[in-house]
């Protein structure tokens, strides 16, 4: 753990300094969350051990959903979970009627990522990973490798659209074999949900159903069941920005969301699946909201409580919600530290930064923009990381000398979570840093 | 008319001489003669005349009277008899029991008579002969003498009970003549008379007046002497009759007869002193002569006789006055009430007259409050009395009695100045029961009633009610239906809201508050409605008045709406709050007390939060946002956060004009927290310390500042103290605390303030953080409690840290909870690391993979391939180490010739990399680069 692979240094500066959350090397900079993160923990070897799993991860804005999904992911990816990741947004629901839920699929089968391909788009090579040992087992049996995928998939064609899945896989192996690059694109076309018409789906592939609306779900859980067959420990859906929910306008088309949520509640906590995961990151008003959010579902509202046993101090980590608190000027102050280890590849000799810099960038900071610095830290740190950067490339620089010039912006992008039916708040206030 | 005198002398001159002349030319036997006739003549003439100016003097009187009535002063009478008799009894007050008043008059006029046996002095045989009455039956007779009070006497046919009367046939004055009151039986008596009906003179006397008068008097005596319509006169007439006993024949009367007429004297003056002053002013004469003639030198020792109220202080009163002056003792209650009382200069108001007896408990125990009582001086004017006597027997003397160098007290002010504000006082006191009592006089003996009282004044049973009600409530509370309340107290109907501030002011005289606190202001509760009654401690307000109470009333009615809002007030919301009621202990503990009490009542009837509203606008931006994050704190406090207590939370802040938004993130950070504390705690508690975490050589914080050498502040070395919870490292008490509000605990917003150690702060000498930007449209999602100090309800007493001194309060970093997080940190790194770790060591431990070139040659073998990896995918492995760097066309071109496809064959390589060097075999997508770091560990 004193190393660090440079691979995951620069991921993480990098990520950091953009101000977004690094996509891999995130437990280098953890902090605390140590009972979060063995819960999520659990939940991932429950996956690998063919169970399923529901966890509502809320937090603040500012307070880490996406890092610690984004870490949960790496963790998975790690333990041989296939990881299908995606952010919600108007265009990308659960559950809609115009192409809005099809296209999350699209998003989330986009995304797919293996410990071999975090970065995503690893479908392809999950599909193929399957075919290749059907195949090499065909050649042992000296059977066709198509009959030896079509007895594989026997499992999943108890599941909805079931037999047109396999059909695909099978069209996909055809395309291999006779090297047919267009019945292997329309085949991942297809898993991917991105034929629109029943028709189009047919005359390219055979198969009378597509990925529509209404068969997210049922395909995700086709999904988790095939990844299992195609040698992964299990599937873990990641769904972040749920608060776009949350901020729909028309409540039928919410309430629908929300039985889908309900759906897959369900399912997980009843076992009906097998090496599926669902995380949904999510906002306090998403949940507690008693009109708009989850709470408006009376069903949901009483899955999703507390336990009433868990009171004065008792706890019980095992209710399907995560709940992270706010940072802390404290908690900032170690991640900040951590930072600044990273920086220096793990060798406490090269820190650019003593831990008086440290205490003194952060009240800097607090004086520029108030108690926001930690409780939305992303401006700080990318202030920070900046800092860094120039201390290195000017070295013999007084960091005293700095402080004083660096500007901080104040993070106001939250306020987005709230406006409902707003357009999405990609346009986050990033920082401006100036030296 | 000089010369007209001349001659008229002349004449009688001239008739004189010839007199004379025939005279002496008289024989003698014609001497004889006219001798005998003019003897005859002269006493005819004698006689007529005497009848005649008796009758003339009569008419004169009668007019007189007329018009001396009205004006009803005594100067008239005075000046008609200016002839003065002075008696006086020499009163020595140091021998006041062996006092020898010798009446002068009595001895000059009748000594060696006793007036039992007094015969008829001054009256003619021969009047008594002509008046004989013929038909009158004569049942006493003889001399006049007193009737004692027990004897009934008979005249003409009137039965008289009660005695106190002269009856006889004479009784002689000081100056002889018969005395007025004398009933003399043999006078003639009419067979009618009304005593309604005026019939005599001013100066009655019954031997005087008219057949009918006496008639009437007698049936007035007969009648019981009281018919309040009865002429006045008749009653002065029997009014002579005591004054003379008590003046003239003083020597005999017993005290036991003196009080009896006492006694008369206060009966007649009740029933005739309001309608004549006269008689009102002779009567209250001859009472203080009666109370006064015998009687101790510290009479202010005993009760005072009752005494009319007129316009002076009875002469009693000032001479027990006087004797406290001589004495030098102060005035004793009783005495000073009487003074009061009778006093013309203190003025009474209706209270005095309306609730007497009231009046006087109460003016008792004012006057006792007021020290040791009024102390008079011994002023310089002297006590005497002049007694004037009504009865025309007297003939206007004045007696006067005079008791050495006592002192008239009544010649003071001041001491009445003081008397006045007792009165008042005491007055005031009463005013309210008094018109209670004016309005409906059968209230005087309910509770209603007596509400109205002061408590002191209030009858046994009321207050053993009362005592009840108290030994019931305890030292802690007792909740009851109002309507309970009133009949337990015996209240016979609803009380109306004055009356129940009455009873509240009441209990709270006996140290029991009520809640709803309507003295302060607190609607009147219906009788369905509870309460709660609640020891309190005695002499402290408990009563709602100053903001702080006020601000911490609300926040409790804001809380039990909240924590009622799930339809159950459970035991954990109850305790959080009743906790939360004894750590305000800026609020007295008569407040705390109330607060209590006041909770115990919100959980039997939670107020609705419309009704708060009202109240809510007031409190500052601050407090609000305090209040608003407290009633987050309430919700979450029992586990459960429940759409419907969201619902309620929203309108709690928007009836605090705060963003509903931020019920959510409060209500999270609120949850978030408790479970993180929880989270700690048992962590710690179960942990062991673990091994494979070295605790950071740099946990040191240190504090520094700019140009100042840095004073290092060494933080507390609690990392290796692993038996101890976290929590209460952090100077938390661990039970108490279920739901510490802040992150830090340098800055708790509800602290409990039983937690007695501060945590040590690594002090940053740093300025306290300005929210410098106004354009933030996000409020900070948490108030800073050290900000608030208007509201002194939640801001706990800064905590100050041990270590440093700070320079700016505002920034600091709580080392402990570093030092906890760091822990925190290192196990989430081991357990992370232990995920993501780097299998170098382990693949050392296998045996080393043979190179490429081994490998080919051990394919046979199907054991030592590639990575483990088949034919197929070990070739094509062995085809990427040759390159650094491909582009996809030319690998896909490279699977197609090996059978395989290329997407899953990357796939499979660098799994099988992961699984032995955790490192993939190749990166990117198009190019494909080969990893480097995997080409030296297949290599080594």
């Amino acid at each position: 753990m004193s190393t660090i692979r440079p691979r995951d240094r620069d991921s993480v500066i990098q990520s950091l300094r953009a101000g977004v959350v690094p996509r891999s090397g995130q437990h280098l900079i953890q902090v605390g969350r140590a009972r979060e993160i063995e819960t999520l923990i659990g939940d991932i070897l429950r996956i690998a051990d063919g169970g399923s799993t529901f966890r509502l991860v809320v937090g603040e804005y500012g307070a880490g959903k996406t890092f610690f999904l984004n870490l949960v992911r790496a963790v998975a990816l790690e333990k041989k979970l296939v990881v299908a990741s995606a952010d919600l947004n108007p265009d990308r629901r659960l559950h809609a009627s115009g192409g809005q839920a099809r296209s999350l699929y699209a998003e989330l089968m986009r995304n797919v990522a293996t410990r071999t391909r975090p970065e995503g788009g690893a479908l392809s090579g999950v599909v193929e990973k399957f075919i290749s040992t059907a195949q090499a087992e065909a050649k042992q049996e000296g059977v066709e490798s198509e009959v030896v995928i079509r007895r594989k998939l026997d499992s999943l064609t108890e599941l909805v659209n079931g037999y047109d899945f396999a059909d695909v896989i099978a069209a996909y192996c055809r395309g291999v074999e006779k090297d047919n690059e267009q019945l292997k694109s329309d085949a991942v076309r297809w898993l991917r949900g991105e034929f629109a018409t029943k028709t189009d789906a047919r005359q390219a592939l055979g198969v009378r159903s597509i990925v529509d609306d209404g068969a997210v779900y049922d395909q995700l859980k086709l999904m988790g069941r095939f990844v299992r067959l195609a040698g992964f420990a299990g599937l873990l859906v990641n769904l972040d920005e749920m608060v776009n929910l949350y901020k729909m306008a028309n409540k039928q088309g919410r309430d629908g969301n929300y039985e889908q949520i309900l759906r897959i509640l369900n399912d997980s906590l009843q076992g009906n699946t097998e090496g599926l995961g669902f995380i949904l990151g999510g906002t306090p008003e998403f949940v507690l909201d008693p009109r708009r959010g989850l709470y408006s579902y009376q069903a949901l509202a009483t899955r999703l409580a507390q336990n009433g046993f868990a009171t004065d101090g008792l706890v019980d980590f095992s209710g399907p919600v995560v709940r992270l608190a706010a940072l802390s000027q404290e908690d900032l102050y170690l991640l900040l530290h951590k930072v600044v280890d990273v920086y220096a590849l793990g060798d406490p000799e090269k820190h650019l930064l003593p831990e008086q810099g440290i205490a003194s960038f952060m009240e800097h900071c607090s004086r520029r923009v108030g108690e926001t610095y930690f409780r939305t830290p992303r401006t700080t740190i990318t202030a920070f990381v900046n800092l860094l950067a120039v201390l290195e490339q000017n070295p013999g620089t007084a960091w005293e000398e700095l402080l004083g010039g660096i500007a901080v912006a104040a993070d106001v992008g939250g306020a987005g979570d709230l406006s409902v039916e707003a357009e999405a708040n990609d346009a986050e206030g990033f920082a401006t840093f100036k030296l | 008319m000089a010369r007209k005198k001349n001659g008229a002398g002349g004449f009688v001159l001239g008739a004189l001489v010839l007199g004379l002349y025939f005279l002496s030319k008289v024989p003698k036997e014609v001497w004889v003669l006219i001798g005998v006739v003019a003897g005859v003549s002269v006493c005819v003439v004698i006689f007529s005349r005497m009848k005649a100016s008796s009758a003339r003097k009569q008419e004169v009187r009668r007019a007189e009277f007329q018009r001396s009535r009205p004006v009803g002063g005594a100067d008239p009478i005075r000046t008609r008899r200016p002839g003065k008799l002075k008696h006086t009894y020499d009163h020595e007050l140091e021998r006041a029991n062996e006092r020898t008043a010798v009446v002068e008059a009595a001895r000059a006029a009748g000594s060696g008579r006793t007036p039992e046996a007094g015969s008829p002095v001054g009256v003619p045989e021969s009047a008594s002969r002509f008046m004989a009455p013929k038909r009158s039956v004569r049942q006493v007779s003889g001399a006049g003498r007193w009737v004692p009070a027990h004897e009934k006497v008979s005249v003409a046919g009137a039965v008289i009970s009660g005695g106190m009367i002269y009856v006889g046939t004479s009784l002689a004055t000081a100056s002889g003549t018969v005395d007025p009151c004398l009933i003399d039986p043999d006078k003639t008596v009419a067979v009618n008379g009304s005593f309604l009906q005026r019939d005599m003179g001013y100066w009655p006397s019954y031997s005087n007046i008219s057949a009918t008068a006496r008639c009437a008097y007698l049936n007035w005596l007969a009648s019981g002497r009281g018919d309040p319509a009865a002429d006045v006169g008749y009653v002065f007439l029997y009014f002579y009759g005591l004054e003379r006993r008590l003046i003239t024949d003083a020597a005999v009367v017993t005290s036991e007869e003196r009080r009896l007429i006492g006694d008369e004297l206060r009966r007649l003056l009740g029933i005739y002193g309001g309608s004549s002053s006269s008689f009102r002013r002779y009567a209250g004469d001859l009472l203080d002569w009666v109370s006064i003639s015998e009687c101790s030198s510290t009479i202010y020792n005993d009760a005072v006789p009752s005494f009319e109220r007129s316009i002076e202080v009875p002469l009693y009163v000032r001479l027990a006055l006087g004797q406290t002056a001589v004495d030098k003792v102060p005035v004793p209650a009783h005495l000073a009430l009487a003074w009061a009382r009778l006093d013309p200069v203190i003025s009474l108001r209706t209270p005095v007259v309306r609730c007497a007896d009231e009046f006087d408990r109460l003016f008792v125990l004012k006057y006792a409050n007021w020290g040791e009582g009024i102390l008079l001086p011994k002023n310089r004017s002297r006590l005497r009395l002049v007694y004037k006597p009504a009865s025309a027997g007297f003939r206007g003397q004045t007696i006067t009695l005079s008791f050495g160098d006592t002192p008239d007290v009544t010649a003071l002010t001041s001491p009445q100045k003081k008397l006045q504000l007792i009165v008042d006082a005491t007055t005031e006191a009463l005013e309210a029961y008094s018109r209670a009592i004016g309005r409906s006089p059968e209230a005087a003996g309910t509770l209603e009633g007596i509400l109205q009282l002061p408590t002191a004044l209030w009858p046994e049973k009321a207050r053993g009610a009362i005592e009840d009600l108290k030994t019931r409530v305890g030292s802690g509370m007792l909740s009851m239906s109002f309507q309970e309340l009133q009949v337990s107290l015996d209240a016979a109907s609803t009380l109306t809201r004055d009356r129940t501030l009455a009873l509240a002011r009441a209990l709270e005289g006996f140290d029991i508050g009520v809640e709803p606190d309507v003295i302060g202001g607190a609607r009147t509760p219906k009788p369905d409605d509870k309460l709660v009654l609640f020891a309190m401690p005695s002499g402290q307000p408990t009563s709602s008045g100053d903001a702080s109470y006020k601000a911490a009333a609300l926040t409790l009615d804001l809380a039990a709406a909240v924590a009622a809002a799930d339809g159950n007030f459970s035991a954990g919301e109850m305790a959080l709050l009743r906790r939360q009621i004894h750590s305000w202990n800026h609020l007295s503990e008569g407040h705390n007390r109330r607060l209590l009490a006041h909770l115990r009542l919100l959980m039997l009837a939670p107020v609705p939060l419309s009704m708060l509203k009202r109240k809510l606008e007031p409190l500052d931006a601050s407090a609000k946002e305090t209040l608003a994050v407290f009633m987050a704190t309430v919700a979450a406090s029992d586990g459960e956060v429940s759409p419907k207590e969201i619902r309620l939370l929203e309108s709690i802040y928007k009836a605090l004009d705060i963003d509903v938004s931020r019920v959510f993130s409060d209500v999270h950070a609120v949850v978030a927290h408790a479970e993180d504390l929880a989270a700690r705690r048992s962590a710690a508690a179960k942990r062991h310390a673990p091994s494979t975490v070295e605790p950071a050589q740099a946990t040191e914080p240190v504090a520094i500042s700019k140009g100042i050498p840095p004073s290092v502040v060494p933080a507390e070395q609690s990392v290796e103290d692993d038996t101890t919870p976290a929590a209460e490292r952090r100077g938390v008490p661990v039970d108490d605390e279920p739901v510490q509000m802040t992150e830090g605990a340098a800055e708790p917003v509800f602290r409990i303030p039983s937690a007695p150690t501060a945590p040590p702060a690594i002090a940053l000498p740093l300025e306290v953080p300005r929210a410098s930007d106004p354009a933030s449209t996000l409020p900070p999602s948490r108030p800073e409690a050290p900000e608030m100090p208007e509201i002194p309800v939640y801001v706990p007493p800064p905590q100050k840290p041990k270590v440093a001194k700070l320079a700016a309060p505002g920034f600091k970093l709580d080392s402990e909870r570093i030092a906890a997080l760091r822990k925190d940190t290192e196990r989430v790194s081991a357990l992370l690391a232990g995920i993501f770790q780097d299998d170098s060591l382990e693949e050392q431990v296998q045996p080393a993979t043979p190179p490429p070139e081994l490998e080919a040659a051990s394919t046979e073998d199907g054991r030592a391939r590639l990575l483990g990896l088949d034919d197929a995918h070990a070739a094509f492995a062995r085809m990427l180490i040759s390159r650094p760097q491909w582009s996809r066309d030319e690998l896909q071109d490279l699977a197609t010739d090996l059978e395989l496809m290329l997407d899953g064959a990357l796939e499979r390589i660098n799994e099988a990399a992961f699984d032995i060097h955790d490192v993939p075999f190749t990166e990117g997508d198009d190019p494909v680069d080969v990893n480097p770091e995997v080409l030296e560990k297949i290599a080594a």
